[in-house]
Parts: structure tokens; C-alpha cells; sequence
């Protein structure tokens, strides 16, 4: 007859027993979480300490490193720098800004008819602008007059023509034995841009002489520019 | 040996809590400043590094130029105007030309090129202002032909250095010659001020 659980002679573990078995590995449990807890929390304060002490450290050579970076910079180039670009820079401004004032006369030269004779001439350079030309000129009719504001008008270097206090019989010179004329004042303005000074090694030769056509209301014969001569001023 | 019972498991619990919150937690937030200086630091020496290296290039090819060229923009834009130098120099000029001087004088210096007339629009370019150079003006006085004064502007503008035109005046005068009152300007190098501060000039 086989033996059966209930009729073996070794004592059998009552539940209560069994129960009690399980609560004795939740303290256990609990106490190796504690102590990871505990032992984990000193190492990492201790990684912590050693690695802060490290980042310590980098921050001291970099604050060493950037005082080395600014005792390499030079404030005595940087001054010779500083003040070289000074110069380079206002020199390429009056450079740039500067003109040819022949080209001005030779362009009023190209524009005055024989019958005008200027009296007085005036040009102040308004800034890095322009130039204003007043003229005091004295032709013989009313036509020339004309013809002649047609002509600056017409001339590309100058940019506005103005003609005022036009009068016959006064002429400005004040010369009786003069005949009665027409006497104006011009002024006139002129860009800079339209006179920029060109060095001579810049220029490109010239093959021929320009030569303004007449337009329909000027006789032929005026419609050639010719240049001032000493005795018109 | 380790305690093993409960109130001692609290107890360490409570201290590992503690040391996170008190020291560890604290020590990191130390330690994200610190690393974010040192980035701050690691850039401002990469800057730093930047513009020595260029400062370097830069003062490299000022050595390089030509020393000719160097003379001659010094002398087209000196540090400052020889208020005696010029006047010989146009005296020499007019010489040349040809005529006569009957004066040449020293009027004074300004310190926007705009000198003679300036222009209401041009007021407000006080930005600009602060690199131009300062106006030397010389007042000329003369007596000559037409011609003579065309060769002599001619020659003011081939100088080494600029001599501008800023006032001409002509008139009739006697014996068929004109007379001849003119203002020359010439330039010297300003220094710029320091933005910001306008008092301060930067030593040269």
C-alpha cells in the first residue's frame, strides 16, 4: 500500500508558518534597498566632490588660458592698425571727392558764346557736393542772352541754370565808352560728380574736338563753341 | 555588522535622502554653473584668439606695403598740416604758373571737410563727420592771366597732396589781367573718437 501525504510520518508545515516565511524576505528586501540607497548616496556625493573639484580646475585653466589670450593682444599694433585705417579711409574720402576745376572752366569755356563777356566770376564748393558759379555777364542783344542760357542749359557738366537781374543799357564794368548791352547775373550749379579729377595717366587720349551742333533757334554761325578769351573777363 | 532593523532602514533611507537633497543636489546645480562659465569662458578666448590672430594678419600686410606708398599717403594725409610747407609749395606752384602772388595766408582749420558753405541737409550726418579729416584752409591771393590761372589750378590738382579749390573769386582788373582771391584746403588726419565716449580720443 502506497504511502499518501496524509499518513507520513514527518510533520507537515502549517499555513501559519508558510505566511510567516514571506514577511521575513520583505525585511530583507527593504534592508537592501536601504543600504543601495545609502551606499549610493555616498559614493555619488563622493563622485561628485572628486568631479566638481575637477570642473574646478578646468575653470582655473580656462580663466588662465583667456588672461594669456588677452595679454597676447597688442594695443600697440592695434593702435598702428587703428590709425593706418584712419588715414587710408580720409584719404580715400578726399580722394574720392576730389575734382578738376579746369574741368568746370573748360566746360563754361565750351559754353559761352563769343558775344558774352563775363565781368566777375565767383565759385564756392558747397560741401562734398557741388560747386555754385555766379557770373556776371554782359552780352549785346537779348538773343545771345538767350542763346546763351540755352547753351548751359544744355551743357551735360552743368546741372541747373538760373538767370537773374537781366537789364538793358547797364553794363556792369561801368565803362561808358561801352555800348549799351544786356547785363545778367548766372548761376549756375555744378556737381561734383560731373568734374571728378582724373590723373593724367588716366586719360584716355583724345582724337578729335567736340564740336555742339546748333540747334534750330541758333544762327550757324554762333552754333560754335569757342573758348573765353582774356579780354571777355 | 549592519544594523538590520526596521527603524535603522528608515533611519538610512533618511539620511541617503538627506545627502541627495543637501549635498549631492546642490552640488551639481554648482557644478552646471561652473561648466556653463567655462563655456562662457572657452568663448570669449576663442574671440579673443579670433581678433589676435587677425590684428596678426592685418599688421602683417601693414608691414608689407610698399614704404613708398606708405610715405605717399602720409604725405597726401599727414597727421598734421605744415602751415609753412604749404604756403611755399604754393608759392612754388604759382611760380610755376607763371604768375605772381600778392598773398598767401593761413585762415585756420576745421574739423568736417564740409568747410565753406555747408549744406543744411548735410547736418545730420554727424556719423560720417567722424572720419573725415580736418580742413586746413589757405587764403590766395593773385594777379595773372586767364591761362596762368588755368595752369595754375592744373598744377594744384596734380599735387602730392590735395589742395582744393573751395572759393574762387575773379574779377577784371587793370592791364587786361585778372584779379585772382581764392581759398585752398588742404587736409591732415583726424582721430577718430571712440564711440560711446566723446570725449576720449584714442592716442595715436
Amino acid at each position: 500500500m502506497p504511502n499518501t501525504p496524509s499518513s507520513s510520518f514527518i510533520p507537515k508545515q502549517g499555513p501559519a508558518k508558510h505566511s510567516r516565511q514571506v514577511v521575513s524576505r520583505q525585511v530583507h528586501l527593504f534592508t537592501v534597498l536601504s543600504y543601495v540607497l545609502f551606499f549610493g548616496a555616498l559614493a555619488a556625493s563622493a563622485g561628485v566632490f572628486l568631479y566638481a573639484r575637477h570642473i574646478d580646475s578646468q575653470q582655473r585653466e580656462e580663466v588662465a588660458a583667456l588672461d594669456t589670450a588677452i595679454a597676447n593682444f597688442s594695443d600697440e599694433k592695434m593702435e598702428q592698425v587703428k590709425a593706418f585705417n584712419t588715414r587710408l579711409m580720409q584719404a580715400e574720402d578726399r580722394i574720392t571727392n576730389s575734382v578738376s576745376a579746369i574741368s568746370i572752366f573748360e566746360a563754361l569755356e565750351e559754353s559761352t558764346v563769343q558775344a558774352a563777356a563775363l565781368e566777375s566770376l565767383t565759385l564756392k564748393r558747397v560741401a562734398d557736393e557741388k560747386f555754385l558759379i555766379t557770373a556776371l555777364i554782359n552780352t549785346d542783344t537779348f538773343d545771345s542772352t538767350l542763346f546763351q542760357r540755352g547753351l548751359y542749359e544744355r551743357n551735360p557738366v552743368i546741372k541747373t541754370v538760373s538767370f537773374e537781374d537781366v537789364s538793358l543799357g547797364t553794363v556792369a564794368g561801368e565803362e561808358s565808352e561801352k555800348p549799351a548791352g544786356v547785363s545778367f547775373k548766372a548761376e549756375l550749379q555744378v556737381p561734383l560728380t560731373a568734374v571728378p579729377y582724373v590723373p593724367e595717366d588716366q586719360l584716355i587720349p583724345q582724337t578729335g574736338m567736340t564740336v555742339i551742333s546748333s540747334s534750330s533757334s541758333v544762327p550757324a554761325s554762333e552754333a560754335v563753341i569757342l573758348p573765353v578769351n582774356d579780354s571777355s573777363l | 555588522m549592519m544594523p538590520t532593523g526596521l527603524l535603522s532602514q528608515i533611519a538610512l533611507i533618511i539620511l541617503s535622502v538627506g545627502i541627495i537633497f543637501t549635498y549631492i543636489s546642490p552640488a551639481l546645480d554648482e557644478i552646471k554653473k561652473t561648466q556653463d562659465t567655462i563655456g562662457v569662458y572657452q568663448s570669449e578666448r576663442a574671440k579673443v584668439s579670433d581678433v589676435n590672430l587677425k590684428l596678426e594678419q592685418v599688421a602683417a600686410k601693414l608691414n608689407s606695403i610698399n614704404s613708398d606708398d606708405q610715405k605717399r599717403l602720409i604725405t597726401y594725409m599727414p597727421d598734421s598740416v605744415d602751415t609753412v610747407a604749404v604756403p611755399r609749395d604754393i608759392k612754388a606752384i604759382a611760380d610755376r604758373s607763371g604768375l605772381i602772388l600778392d598773398q598767401v595766408s593761413y585762415v585756420g582749420a576745421e574739423e568736417s571737410s564740409s568747410d565753406t558753405l555747408i549744406d543744411p541737409s548735410m547736418v545730420n550726418q554727424t556719423a560720417s563727420s567722424q572720419t573725415d579729416p580736418e580742413a586746413h584752409t589757405f587764403a590766395v591771393n593773385f594777379e595773372a592771366s586767364y591761362e596762368q590761372i588755368k595752369r595754375f589750378l592744373a598744377d594744384l590738382e596734380k599735387n602730392a597732396y590735395p589742395l582744393e579749390v573751395h572759393d574762387l573769386v575773379i574779377k577784371k582788373s587793370e592791364e587786361g589781367f585778372l584779379s585772382v582771391e581764392m581759398k585752398i584746403v588742404t587736409y591732415d588726419r583726424i582721430t577718430p573718437l571712440i564711440p560711446g565716449d566723446p570725449n576720449l580720443v584714442v592716442p595715436t
